[in-house]
């Protein structure tokens, strides 16, 4: 079953979007010996080969999470904030964040907290930084800041923040671990891409200097199996996500129909997803040059852009176990 | 050529934006006597070549129409029925009742969108539009036969003939861009009997629907020196602001920042030669059509956009005038067959020697 | 049976007959029943009625009927396009975008429907008195012709058929297979049928029917709303009307409660036979039960609906084991008739 210490040591890494070093260096240090070049790129991509020859095919799942922005500096110890990627103001209340030196800050709101009656708008939250004297201490305007959480394991379900898309960093690490050594039909570009949540803008620009043949993206999707939301039919434990379409991205019939193929083959459990709201660096590179056909594997996650998302290690498995089906053989399409 | 029953053709297949396969092999059919080579991108667009009879190395026009049409796919199925995203912009307020096919892995089965009657609403309910997700198909049948043979992400398309109105009307589903990819058809009939220097490319666009997808990918790929887009336009009805055009008054050019003017310009004196109204349709800044995709492909590309207007847009029941639909491909012909080895050099903003000497 | 059944279904959906104007709808009932009907009339109302041949005189007087009109619009003004108004109870969701056939000539019409890229989020449902007409061409239209909705009749599966004016039409195509039935084996009754006019306004046709054909009882057959749809979230009511769930039964009606001896009768009668019925207590408007049990000194009269699902859209569902279930029920409950029954 997948490895949950690596999954915990990349959940619990820091790296907001525009800011993946320290996310970077930790998946370097897991895939070095497992790939046969490897580099960073201009926009901060994490391009690792493995084999030559065959298809060029581009597997992405994103380094960075959701974060924050100091925007302006407020009385003594406070200070305004705006977001990088879609945060749930919702959510946010008594939510803690981290900054890269480690400082801590609660994230509060005006008014009477204890009995908010409405929706905030960002702009009447704040970070307290519970001190008395200087403002943040070494907290400046500028800074980014992410979400802070543990993780937390019940049984088959993982809860932690950034599952979105460490969870997908994971599917790509432990797949890469299984092809190591084996002779690969294709030419494999593994790629932890950047700044996925304000725009997939990093696969975009590794999509556009690896030119590949096809892409695979690697992301968490929602589920519809909480109470009261039946909008869409993937939940969890239901096995892999094939994506059939998002928001942004329609997969092209003959890469799901692979996908399908070789999931039935390899005997993985999965499900079909039809995502409204949300897209996936997929998106990207599927726009990319004249245009890269690309399929999604997508990780079943609730409470996605929360700090409780929630996935299920037999889930996690299937989505390993259906990549590494797909990137074994010749990719028919 | 019979435009009506080519419309009737396009009009009436299933494709909608992703799964174009079946718009794809009707156009190749009508392409393929009409040009000399053909290929399908890996994105899935169609591209027809007709080569012009100018020497090696010839400069190339890109003629774009999109073949999507917009859709459903199916997101959850409850029960014996099915609930639906939209593929594109579906309208979901004017599709109740209405008959659809749900494209199965065994074949197509009929349905209709359905909604609870007026009995069942609650008076809040009774004086709005459903939204799509209030709205679901229903296939008569039962539920575990629903179960068996219908799989989330199956597509589903409006299931209507083409309807023949007066005057030489007709209205029907995916008329947009169904006609201009007709208006392409009718040009490269017209240009069986002209001589044209120049290699005429034309593409049937995947994805415009949803995000300009397929006009972007072939314009990168194929890199042409100029390119026209093809797309529908408002004509006038209640609840539509100006500009509008009306139905058979020609095909409407577009004016905006989204176009090169020396190619306006010189599409223009094509209409004025052959005496053909061509009305100026203002686009000051999107056009929302493939045209924004490719004009900013590679190096830029000098992009134009011919409308055809269009009622009721986006249902099924979008509503054109057959003459216009002739009229834009004996344009697009004329102007083909006009361009030489110097047009290029025409296509400019300003003359380059002052723009030296500013910089100097 | 079903052959038979499916094809004189697929007839009688694609006829056209607008409330007021059911010429062409009627013309095609005459068709189908005229062999085994005399003393055929048609009213003033324009109510086909006639006595079933091989009836037996001084027997009980029995009328059964159908509607046989559906909700439409008229043809009101003709300017740009043709404006039109409501005919019948109108489902305005069902207007938007719809096609039209115009008058006797059948002019092919669309309804128009602003493009959601300049009307998004318009959804409030606009007044019935804003539909306006493409024809194509002007003037092509006179004030007063009345335009159907196009429906797009198709065989869902080998139960299941879509098609329009179901409301009326399946009930008419199970008397025309009850009259074929009871032409093959008379019953010791006197049988009037009536396809009436004007159902969907009111009700009024069989007002009139009622009152020429002076039964002693009548049985109505009509269309019933099914209310077995998707719910919203929390809605736990069971449907009360399900496609392919049987006869349906009106315990309750807006203007009134129907004969509770005939109700009981037929109840038993589907009971007796193993033919499914369900009980319909929504509060049914302008039915011609109401109408007719109130004529002359008050007719014991019970409906007898088969379920439809989108009762009044241009695209209805019916299964066709309801309607031939209908027919033995009313065949049976005819069978078993006798003027006892009315007598306590």
């Amino acid at each position: 079953m997948a490895d949950k210490a690596l999954i915990q040591a990349l959940v619990e890494a820091w790296g907001p979007s525009g800011h993946e070093y320290m996310v970077r260096a930790l998946i370097e240090s897991y895939v070095r010996e497992l790939a046969d070049e490897l580099r960073v790129d201009n926009a901060g991509n994490l391009i690792c080969r493995m084999g030559g020859g065959g298809k060029k095919i581009m597997i992405a799942a994103h380094m960075d999470e959701i974060g924050l922005v100091i925007s302006a500096l407020d009385k003594p110890g406070f200070a305004r904030f705006t977001m990088t990627g879609g945060l749930i103001l919702l959510s946010l209340i008594g939510n803690r964040v981290r900054f890269a030196d480690g400082t801590i800050g609660t994230i509060g709101v005006e008014g009477n907290a204890l009995f908010p009656t409405e929706m905030p708008t960002i702009r009447q939250l704040f970070i307290d930084f519970s001190m008395n004297s200087e403002n943040g201490g070494t907290v400046r305007v500028g800074d980014h800041a992410a979400l802070t959480r543990e993780l937390a394991v019940r049984g088959d379900r993982l809860i932690a923040k950034s599952m979105d898309d460490r969870i997908g960093c994971a599917v790509a690490i432990e797949a890469m671990r299984a092809l190591k050594g084996k002779s690969l039909p294709n030419e494999l570009y593994f790629v932890f891409t950047t700044q996925e949540e304000v725009g997939s803008r990093g696969a975009r620009v590794a999509a556009n200097s690896i030119a590949p043949d096809y892409g695979i993206t690697l992301d968490v999707t929602a589920t519809g199996d909480t109470p009261k939301n039946n909008r869409m039919a993937v939940r969890l434990g239901g096995g892999a996500a094939i994506k059939v379409v998002d928001s942004g991205h329609i997969v092209p019939p003959a890469i799901k129909e692979l996908m399908i193929r070789r999931a039935e083959a390899a005997g993985v459990r999965y499900q079909l997803e039809v995502l409204s709201g949300g897209t996936t660096d997929a998106s990207a590179i599927q726009t990319a040059l004249s245009g890269i056909p690309s399929g999604v594997i997508s990780i079943p996650c609730r409470y996605v852009h929360t700090t409780s998302e929630t996935v299920d290690i037999n889930d996690v498995q299937a989505c390993i176990d259906l990549l590494v089906a797909l990137l074994e053989q010749p990719f028919e399409v | 050529m019979d435009i009506k029953a080519h419309l009737k053709t396009l009009s009436e297949l299933h494709a909608p934006s992703g799964y174009e396969t079946a718009a794809r092999e009707a156009i190749l059919a009508a392409w393929q006597p009409l040009t000399d080579a053909q290929e399908i991108s890996r994105m899935g667009s169609l591209v027809a070549y007709k080569y012009g009879s100018g020497a090696q190395p010839r400069r190339k026009i890109m003629l774009c129409a999109h073949m999507d049409e917009i859709g459903m796919i199916v997101s959850h199925i409850e029960g014996a029925f099915l609930r639906v995203s939209e593929l594109g912009g579906i309208d979901s307020r004017a599709i109740v009742g209405k008959p659809v096919l749900v494209h199965t892995r065994d074949g197509a089965l009929q349905g209709v969108v359905g909604a609870r009657p007026l009995s069942m609403l609650s008076s809040d309910e009774r004086k709005r539009y459903p939204r799509l997700e209030e709205i679901y198909i229903d296939l008569g049948l039962p539920a575990e036969e629903v179960a068996r043979r219908v799989c989330v992400g199956d597509v589903v398309t409006m299931d209507l003939p083409l309807f023949e109105l007066q005057e030489r009307r007709v209205a029907g589903k995916a008329i947009d861009d169904r006609a201009c990819i007709a208006v392409v058809t009718a040009c490269l009939d017209a240009l069986q009997r002209l001589k044209h220097t120049w290699d005429v490319l034309a593409v049937a666009s995947v994805q415009e629907e949803v995000g300009l997808h397929g006009a972007r990918a072939e314009a990168h790929r194929l890199n042409p020196d100029i390119a026209i887009a093809l797309d529908v336009t408002f004509a006038p009805q209640p609840n539509v602001p100006s500009p509008t055009f009306e139905l058979g008054g020609g095909v409407p050019l577009a004016l905006g920042a989204n176009f090169h003017p020396a190619l306006f310009e010189a599409i223009k004196k094509t209409a004025e030669r052959l005496e053909m109204s061509l009305p100026i349709e203002p686009v000051p800044m999107a056009s929302s059509t493939d045209a924004w995709a490719i004009q900013i492909s590679r190096d830029g590309i000098p992009t134009a956009l011919l409308s055809i207007p269009t009622r009721n847009m986006h249902t099924t029941v979008e509503t054109v005038d057959l003459r216009d639909i002739e009229r834009g491909g004996r344009l697009l012909a004329e102007f083909i067959a006009a361009l030489d080895e110097q047009f290029l050099s025409q296509i400019v903003w300003d003359a380059p020697e002052r723009t030296e000497k500013k910089d100097g | 049976m079903a052959e038979g059944l499916r094809e004189t279904l697929k007839k009688l959906s694609e006829a056209i007959g607008v409330s007021g104007e059911e010429r062409e709808v009627r013309q095609l009932l005459l068709e189908l029943t005229k062999d085994r009907l005399e003393d055929v009339v048609i009213d003033t109302m324009g109510n086909l009625t006639a006595r079933l041949k091989g009836s037996q005189a001084n027997a009980l007087r029995v009328m059964l009927s159908a509607p046989m009109d559906e909700i439409g619009l008229m043809i009101s003004g003709s300017e740009n396009f043709l404006s039109a108004l409501p005919v019948g109870h109108l489902d305005v969701r069902y207007v938007a975008a719809a096609r039209v056939l115009i008058g006797a000539q059948k002019l092919n019409g669309v309804v128009l429907f602003a493009p959601i890229h300049k009307t998004h989020g318009q959804n409030e449902l606009p007044e019935p008195k804003s539909i306006l007409i493409d024809t194509g061409g002007k003037n092509s239209a006179k004030v007063g012709e009345r335009a159907a909705f196009v429906g797009n009749y198709a065989e869902l599966s080998a139960d299941v058929v879509r098609g329009k004016a179901f409301q009326s039409r399946a009930a008419c195509a199970v008397l025309v297979g009850l009259i074929e039935a009871l032409a093959q084996a008379p019953l010791p009754l006197d049988i009037y049928v009536a396809f009436t006019a004007q159902a969907r306004i009111y009700g009024r046709g069989a007002t009139v029917a009622a009152n020429r054909l002076k039964p002693q009882v009548a049985f109505l057959l009509d269309g019933a709303e099914c209310d077995d749809l998707p719910r919203p979230e929390g809605d736990t009511q069971l449907p009360a009307v399900r496609l392919g769930g049987g006869t349906v039964l009106r315990a309750s009606e807006e203007m009134g409660i129907p004969d509770q001896r005939l109700l009981a009768y037929v109840r038993n009668i589907a009971e007796t036979h193993g033919l499914p019925y369900q009980i319909d207590i929504s509060e049914a408007r302008g039915t011609e039960n109401a109408n007719v049990s109130q004529t002359q000194a008050g007719v014991p009269s019970v409906s007898l609906s088969v379920p439809v699902r989108y009762m009044s859209s241009p695209n209805g569902l019916v299964s066709l084991t309801d309607l031939e279930n209908t027919q033995r029920l009313l065949h049976a409950a005819l069978a078993a008739l006798t003027p006892k029954l009315l007598e306590n």
